[in-house]
C-alpha cells in the first residue's frame, strides 16, 4: 500500500498489479504456491527511484484471501530483497504463526532524502488490505 | 557477441589497443586522420595516415588497396590533443572498377578487440555516388574512448573529405594523388598494419610524425605490441592487450549514465531500437503519471487543510486561520516543486536518450525529417515495425516519442476524422478530415517505402455515406439536419420533426456560447432559463433539440456558488442563479439540490457535497 501523509493513495495487489505511476509492480497471484524450497511464489517489485514524490511510505502486507490461517500453511515465508544486489533484508516465517490470516511485514519510508526500511512483522487478521487498515495505521 | 551498429550509433570501447577492420567486395584504400578541437585536423598532411605515408603516432600504416584491412590503433599513444580519429575509405582509381560506392555492396567496418574477436560491426550503407566515406570514428568522451558509426560520404572524394577537416586544398590533392599512385602499383601488404611507436615525448603538443623511424620499416619483423609508455600492470602479465582499458571516470554523483542507442533487449538492432523506444514511452508515461499524481495530491491536501482551517466560523477571520492557510499553500508549493524537480530530471534523461536514439532509427522507424531518407534505397526485408507518428504529453511538449507498431498489424488502424453523420459533424474541427486523409496517404507511402518492391500492394476502397432525405433548414441536398446555427447571437434557427411533433429552435446566446434549444412557442427573454428549456450537448448523439430527453437536463435554475464565494471555482460549479451566495445566506431553493454541480466536468468536491447536504437539511 502506498501512503502519502498517512493516507492510502494506491494499492498494488493481485487485482491491481501495477501502481498508477508504474513504480510498484506485482508479479501476479499464485494460488498454488510451491515454487520450491527457498523460491518466491509472488513478488512485489518496487522501483524506489520512480516512486512519486508525494508517496512517503510503502507498507508491505501478506494476506490469506481464502481465510486460512498461517497455522494451516506449510513452509510459508515472506522476505524483503534488495534487487540491486540480491541481498535479503528481512525474512519472516509465516507457517505455524498462530491464528492469523495476515501479516504487516515491513514499511519502506522516506527519510533524510532517501528511503529507509522498518521491519514490522505484526500479525493481523483480515482477508483484504481494507481489513488490515486499522492494523496498519498505528505503524505509519 | 558482435554488436551491429547503425549509422550514428556509438559504443564505449573496452580497450585502448584495438584494430579497425574493413571488408569489402572490391579493393578499397583505408586511411585515418587525427582530428582535434573544432573538428579540424590536428595539422596538415602529416596528420593523415595513408598507404605508403608515414604512420601516425598510435595508428598503424594502412596497407595498399585490398578487400580486407586491419589497422591497429593504440588510443593511449595518440597525441594528447586528439579528440577524434576518423577512419575513412576511398576508392582507388582502377580502370576496370566502378568509381562510386553505390556500384557494389556496402563495405563493412569492424571493431576487433585485442583478443582478435570481432566486437562490433557497421555496414556502411546508403552510399551512392560517393568516392570517399568516413566509416567510423573513435572519439574521446569524458576521458573514455568510444566508437561511432558515421557513414559520411563525399562525392568529391578524398580531397573533399580532407578539406572538410581543414586540410588545405593543395595538401589534400597531393595526398589523394599519392594514394592514387600507390593504388596503381600495390605493394605486398604487410601481414598486419601495426601502430607506429609513439614518439617518446611527454607533453600535450601535437607531434608531427616526421622521420623514417616511424615509417613502414618499423613494422618489419615480429609484431611488437608493447607500448613504449605503458608498464605492465602486474609482473608476468606483460601482454598489454590483457591490460584493461582505463576505466571511464565515474559520472558525478546523481548523474545518470549516458544513454546509448539500442540499449534494450532484442535479436537485432532494429528490434532493440524498437524495444528501446517503447521503453522510453513507458518511462515518459510513468514519470508524468507520477508527477500528475503528486500535484493532484498536493492540491487536494491544500484544499483539505484550508477547509479545516476555515471550518470553525469563529476563527475564520483570525490570524490562526491566515497562518494555517499560508502553511497549507507553502506545503503545496514544496511538494509541487519536488514533483517538478523529479519530472525535470526524468525528462532530461529521456531527452538525452531521444537525442541518441532518433538518429539511429532505421527508415521504417525514423521520422520524415531523418537524414536516413536522403540515401533512400529500397529495403531487402520487410520491416519489423513502422512508425505511425509521435507521441507527446502536455507536460513535455518538446519531447516526442516515436509511436511504433509491430508489423504485420495485429488489428486494423483507424484514423478518425470526426463523425460522419451530419448534424454531429459540427463537432469535427475544421480541416480534420483533410488531415486524416493526409495521414492515411503518408502512412501508405511509408509502408510502401519500407517494404521491398512488390512486397506490399495497397488497395483503396471508398465507401460513400448513404444519401439521407433532406430536412428542413438544410439547403444542400444530403444534409439531413440543421447545422450549427451561425448568424448573429440571438437569431434562432427552427425546425420541426422531433418525435413529439413540436417545433424546436436552436439559439445562440451571446452570453453563453453554447447552443441552447427550447420549444419555438417559448418567447425569448428571461424565460430562457425556465425549466422547460433544454440544454443539449452539441457533441452528443442527439440529432436535434428536445428529441433526446435522456441527455436533456434542467438548466441552471439551481443554487450555485457564486465566484465571490470562498472557494475559487476551480471547476465551474453552478450553484447560483444570480450571483448570490444562496447557501451562505441559507436561501436554498427547494427541491433542486443535487450532489453535483449542473453540467460540470470534474470531480465533485466533498466540500460542495457537504455544503449541499447542509443546505438540503435546512
Amino acid at each position: 500500500m502506498l501512503f502519502a501523509d498517512k493516507q492510502p493513495v494506491d494499492v498494488v495487489f493481485f487485482r491491481h498489479l501495477v501502481s498508477d505511476d508504474g513504480s510498484v509492480r506485482h508479479t501476479g497471484d499464485n494460488l498454488v504456491g510451491g515454487a520450491g524450497q527457498g523460491g518466491d511464489d509472488e513478488s512485489v517489485l518496487v522501483d524506489l527511484q520512480r516512486v512519486p514524490v508525494h508517496i512517503d511510505q510503502i507498507v508491505f502486507t501478506v494476506n490469506s484471501f481464502t481465510g486460512q490461517t498461517f497455522q494451516e500453511v506449510q513452509n510459508a515465508f515472506c522476505r524483503l530483497v534488495d534487487e540491486t544486489n540480491g541481498q535479503e533484508l528481512a525474512r519472516y516465517t509465516l507457517d505455524g504463526g498462530g491464528q492469523y490470516t495476515a501479516q504487516i511485514m515491513a514499511k519502506v519510508h522516506r527519510a533524510d532524502g532517501g528511503w529507509r526500511m522498518t521491519a514490522l512483522g505484526t500479525p493481523a487478521n483480515g482477508r483484504t488490505f481494507q481489513d488490515l487498515m486499522p492494523s496498519i495505521l498505528p505503524h505509519l | 557477441m558482435t554488436a551491429e551498429l547503425v549509422r550514428g550509433q556509438n559504443q564505449a570501447l573496452a580497450w585502448t589497443q584495438l584494430e579497425i577492420g574493413v571488408e569489402a567486395d572490391r579493393a578499397l584504400t583505408l586511411g585515418a586522420v587525427l582530428v582535434g578541437a573544432g573538428d579540424t585536423a590536428l595539422g596538415g598532411a602529416e596528420t593523415v595516415a595513408l598507404p605508403g605515408g608515414p604512420g601516425l603516432p598510435g595508428v598503424g600504416v594502412p596497407g595498399p588497396p585490398a578487400t580486407s584491412h586491419r589497422l591497429a590503433v593504440d588510443l593511449d599513444a595518440l597525441p594528447a590533443d586528439t579528440t577524434r580519429l576518423d577512419l575513412f575509405l576511398t576508392l582507388p582509381v582502377d580502370a576496370g572498377a566502378p568509381a562510386r560506392f553505390g556500384a557494389f555492396p556496402a563495405p563493412r567496418a569492424l571493431l576487433v578487440g585485442p583478443d582478435g574477436a570481432e566486437a562490433a560491426r557497421y555496414e556502411v550503407t546508403g552510399l551512392a555516388d560517393e568516392t570517399a566515406v568516413v566509416a567510423v570514428e573513435l572519439y574521446r568522451r569524458r576521458g573514455a574512448w568510444k566508437i561511432r558509426a558515421v557513414g559520411q560520404g563525399y562525392q568529391g572524394g578524398l580531397p573533399a573529405l580532407l578539406a572538410d577537416r581543414g586540410i588545405d586544398r593543395e595538401s589534400a590533392h597531393r595526398l589523394a594523388a599519392t594514394a592514387r599512385s600507390l593504388s596503381a602499383a600495390p605493394a605486398p601488404a604487410p601481414p598486419r598494419e601495426t601502430p607506429a611507436p609513439a614518439p617518446a615525448v611527454q607533453g600535450s603538443a601535437p607531434v608531427p610524425p616526421q622521420g623514417s623511424a616511424r615509417g613502414p620499416a618499423a613494422s618489419a619483423g615480429p609484431v611488437d605490441y608493447t607500448h613504449p609508455r605503458r608498464r605492465p600492470t602486474a609482473p608476468g602479465t606483460g601482454h598489454p592487450y590483457t591490460t584493461p582499458a582505463r576505466p571511464a571516470p565515474p559520472p558525478p554523483a546523481g548523474a545518470a549514465a549516458e544513454p546509448v542507442a539500442g540499449d534494450a533487449t532484442g535479436w537485432s538492432m532494429e528490434e532493440r531500437l524498437h524495444n528501446q523506444v517503447w521503453g522510453m514511452f513507458e518511462d515518459l508515461a510513468r514519470t508524468v503519471a507520477a508527477y500528475r499524481g503528486a500535484v493532484e495530491f498536493a492540491e487536494d491536501r491544500r484544499e483539505r487543510e484550508t477547509d479545516a482551517a476555515l471550518d470553525d466560523p469563529r476563527a475564520r477571520g483570525g490570524q490562526r486561520a491566515a497562518d494555517a492557510r499560508a502553511t497549507a499553500s507553502e506545503r503545496y508549493g514544496t511538494l509541487v516543486a519536488r514533483a517538478q524537480e523529479a519530472l525535470d530530471r526524468d525528462l532530461a534523461q529521456l531527452t538525452a536518450e531521444s537525442r541518441v536514439v532518433e538518429p539511429a532509427l532505421p527508415m521504417a522507424l525514423a521520422g520524415w525529417d531523418s537524414p536516413v531518407w536522403h540515401a533512400y534505397r529500397p529495403p531487402e526485408r520487410p520491416p519489423l515495425a513502422v512508425r505511425l507518428g509521435d507521441l507527446r504529453l502536455p507536460e513535455a511538449p518538446e519531447l516526442r516519442v516515436p509511436m511504433l507498431v509491430r508489423l504485420p498489424l495485429e488489428r486494423g488502424l483507424w484514423i478518425d476524422a470526426g463523425r460522419l453523420q451530419d448534424g454531429e459533424g459540427e463537432s469535427r474541427p475544421a480541416g480534420l478530415r483533410a488531415l486524416a486523409a493526409e495521414s492515411a496517404a503518408l502512412l501508405t507511402l511509408r509502408l510502401l517505402a519500407v517494404h521491398p518492391p512488390g512486397a506490399l500492394t495497397p488497395t483503396c476502397s471508398i465507401r460513400r455515406a448513404p444519401a439521407r432525405p433532406p430536412s428542413p433548414g438544410c439547403a444542400t441536398p444530403g444534409c439531413s439536419h440543421p447545422r450549427r446555427p451561425r448568424g448573429r447571437p440571438g437569431s434562432p434557427r427552427c425546425w420541426s420533426g422531433s418525435p413529439d411533433g413540436s417545433t424546436w429552435c436552436r439559439w445562440r446566446s451571446a452570453a453563453a456560447p453554447t447552443t441552447r434549444c427550447r420549444p419555438a412557442s417559448t418567447p425569448p427573454g428571461n424565460s430562457w432559463w425556465s425549466t422547460t428549456s433544454r440544454t443539449v450537448s452539441t457533441t452528443g448523439p442527439s440529432p436535434g433539440c428536445g428529441t433526446s430527453p435522456t441527455r436533456a437536463r434542467p438548466s441552471a435554475s439551481t443554487c450555485c456558488w457564486s465566484p465571490t464565494a470562498r472557494t475559487p471555482p476551480r471547476t465551474a460549479r453552478c450553484w447560483t442563479r444570480s450571483g448570490a451566495d444562496c447557501c451562505g445566506s441559507h436561501r436554498c431553493p427547494t427541491g433542486v439540490w443535487r450532489t453535483r454541480g449542473c453540467g460540470t466536468s470534474g470531480p465533485s468536491s466533498p466540500r460542495v457535497s457537504r455544503r449541499a447536504a447542509r443546505c438540503a437539511r435546512r
